[in-house]
């Protein structure tokens, strides 16, 4: 508990010289809440819908008006929130997965298994990300699982390179030497030495990752091939308020600006945590 | 630089074959028989016609042997034909793909004129309220779907003003141009902006800069010989490093404004499960890619000799 304190206090110290790092935070721990407190937040359910009241601009019932089939946009927002927050986690979590490991044991171990991860690496970077992510939902089909693993595929391969180039700039200095030397086994070492010191850029690439990854799910969605109705994902609910543009505006307008705001909060504490965290480097995210 | 070049080509090599195997592939994954796709599906269930069909479109074969005939054919630059257009892949394309380089490069042109000029305004008066109007834009630009920014635009231009057409390709008129054009270049405009505010801080601190100063050189000519000049080559990489975003970007808008190019083609492929087209789409994208990259490779190394001798 003191600990945690402790660090709360460095985090509030940090927070209060960047405001960029402030509005971040205020942005992401909002969405956050919401995500977690759906149920209690949304006043209707998001995906049964009332035909009577469809197509209502924002008024005092439905704050932000409701869609084509009657259903509280407010609520599908509110309910929009978890999933693309879930998605966006998700496929950072798996990316990251895939990244550390094999840019860890790339860069430590070396020889030909580093050759095999860089040239797999040089050539996912050869092809735009989403190119790849449309040809494997074009393959698999639209839905949720299927967009995990497309954008799980795709996303791993700044984090690769930056924990290669951190294990081989870790792996020459003495304290790994000296673990090496006390008879540390290479997985240990790895764990306690190598991982720890490449921590930093990670977080920071991380972050970006989740706005890439929300980004990225929204597009697969809007074209259809993202997650499928009646589920609320803010990239389809863009999608669905398409076609009726021209007389209400507001069923693309509100998901679209939930979208904003998270990327907006997201990009912000990025941008922040990179100050703090990783000065020198000034890595933009790849697409 | 004649050999930078050469090695550069070939060095994609091994990239273009990997490419084809990779599609190759995935189209193998896709679920369901082809010989189904291809014809009425009423015949389907006439095993006759299913083998006739299979023989026809190569199906019955092992497959490394439909790899070289598709490779093979890849090279006379035969595609197939379109399951859902009734021609040649390489014809649709022939006629998609000017649309879209169009589309593409006039959102270049339009995010580098605007991404370089409030990058370089920015850096010269970093801290103003100009520099903090630019740099909210840009952040703001990058943090949008810019899907959402095209209908948003739609409403705006075509539903309330009512001043610009907010779809198809109008015969090449320059007012259907337009709002795609925006909607493609604005986040692109945005990094722009960034790389450039931070590659000209970073040369306006070089000591060949004071010394330019010190010398008694009118500020403007600092600026536009010694700082510029210089700050084009990191531009130029992030302009390379990021063109996915921007064929993401052109595909994305040609589906909202019904523009008919490359992406909306790709994009209706995969609904109509057309997979002749949409293997030929994404060979084509896959290779233009890799086409600028490597002229913006020729272009980095023309700029900055040290990169030739690596």
């Amino acid at each position: 508990m003191k600990l945690l304190m402790a660090y709360l206090k460095t985090a509030m110290k940090y927070i209060k010289k960047d405001p960029k790092l402030l509005v971040g935070t205020i942005i992401i721990v909002l969405v956050s809440l919401m995500a977690i407190f759906a149920p209690l937040i949304a006043p209707y359910s998001p995906t049964k819908g009332n035909l009577v009241e469809c197509y209502q601009s924002p008024s005092l019932k439905h704050p932000l008006g409701t869609d084509s089939m009657g259903r509280d946009l407010f609520s599908r927002i509110v309910f929009g929130a978890r999933v693309s927050l879930a998605i966006g986690l998700v496929i950072q979590f798996l990316s990251s997965i895939l990244g550390i490991t094999l840019g860890t044991v790339g860069g430590y171990f070396g020889k030909f298994i580093d050759d095999i991860i860089v040239n797999l690496n040089n050539l996912m970077l050869a092809f735009p990300r989403i190119l790849f992510a449309l040809a494997i939902m074009a393959t698999l089909g639209p839905g949720l699982i299927n967009v995990f693993i497309a954008l799980g595929v795709v996303s791993w391969t700044t984090t690769c390179r930056i924990a290669r180039s951190s294990a081989l700039s870790v792996k020459e200095e003495e304290y790994v030497e000296a673990a090496r030397a006390v008879g540390n086994s290479n997985v240990r070492i790895i764990v306690r030495h190598v991982l720890p010191n490449t921590l930093g850029p990670l977080i920071v690439i991380a972050t970006l990752g989740v706005a890439y990854a929300i980004i990225a799910e929204a597009t697969l969605s809007f074209l259809g091939l993202g997650v499928q109705p009646p589920t609320p994902s803010w990239g389809a609910m863009l999608s669905s308020g398409r076609k009726f543009i021209y007389y209400a505006p507001w069923i693309s307008t509100f998901p679209g600006l939930a979208i904003v705001a998270t990327i907006l909060g997201l990009n912000f504490l990025g941008d922040g945590l990179r100050d703090i965290l990783d000065p020198h480097s000034r890595t933009e995210g790849q697409m | 630089m004649f050999a930078f070049i050469t090695r550069r080509v070939l060095e994609m090599i091994p990239t273009i074959i990997l490419l084809t195997l990779v599609v190759f592939i995935l189209m193998q994954l896709v679920p369901g028989d082809p010989a189904l796709m291809v014809g009425d599906p009423r015949m389907a269930k006439n095993p006759e016609v299913l083998k006739k069909l299979r023989e026809h479109w190569g199906l019955d074969k092992p497959l490394p042997m439909q790899y070289l005939t598709f490779l093979g054919k890849l090279v006379q630059g035969r595609l197939g034909r379109s399951y859902a257009l009734r021609e040649p892949v390489t014809s649709v394309i022939k006629r998609r793909l000017p649309v879209t380089l169009r589309l593409a490069s006039s959102a270049i042109l339009f995010a580098a004129v605007i991404g370089i000029s409030l990058g370089i305004l920015s850096a010269l008066y970093k801290g103003t309220l100009v520099d903090l109007f630019a740099m909210s834009g840009a952040v703001f630009g990058i943090s949008m779907p810019n899907f959402w920014l095209g209908l948003m635009l739609i409403y705006l231009f075509g539903v309330v003003l009512g001043v610009l057409p907010t779809s198809g390709f109008g015969e090449g008129r320059i007012s259907h141009l337009i709002l795609p054009m925006i909607t493609v270049g604005t986040a692109y405009t945005a990094i722009i902006t960034r790389t450039t505010r931070s590659a000209v801080l970073d040369m306006l601190n070089k000591e060949y800069v004071r010394t330019a100063r010190s010398k008694g050189l009118a500020e403007r000519l600092v600026v536009s010989k010694h700082v510029i000049r210089n700050a084009l080559i990191p531009i130029i990489t992030i302009l390379g490093l990021q063109f996915g975003f921007l064929l993401t970007y052109t595909f994305v808008t040609e589906i909202i404004f019904s523009y008919p190019g490359m992406g909306s083609l790709m994009i209706n492929s995969i609904y109509r499960r057309d997979l002749p087209t949409l293997q030929g789409c994404i060979l084509v994208a896959g290779m233009a890619f890799l086409v600028i990259n490597l002229l913006i490779d020729i272009l980095y190394a023309y700029l900055d000799p040290r990169i030739r001798y690596d």
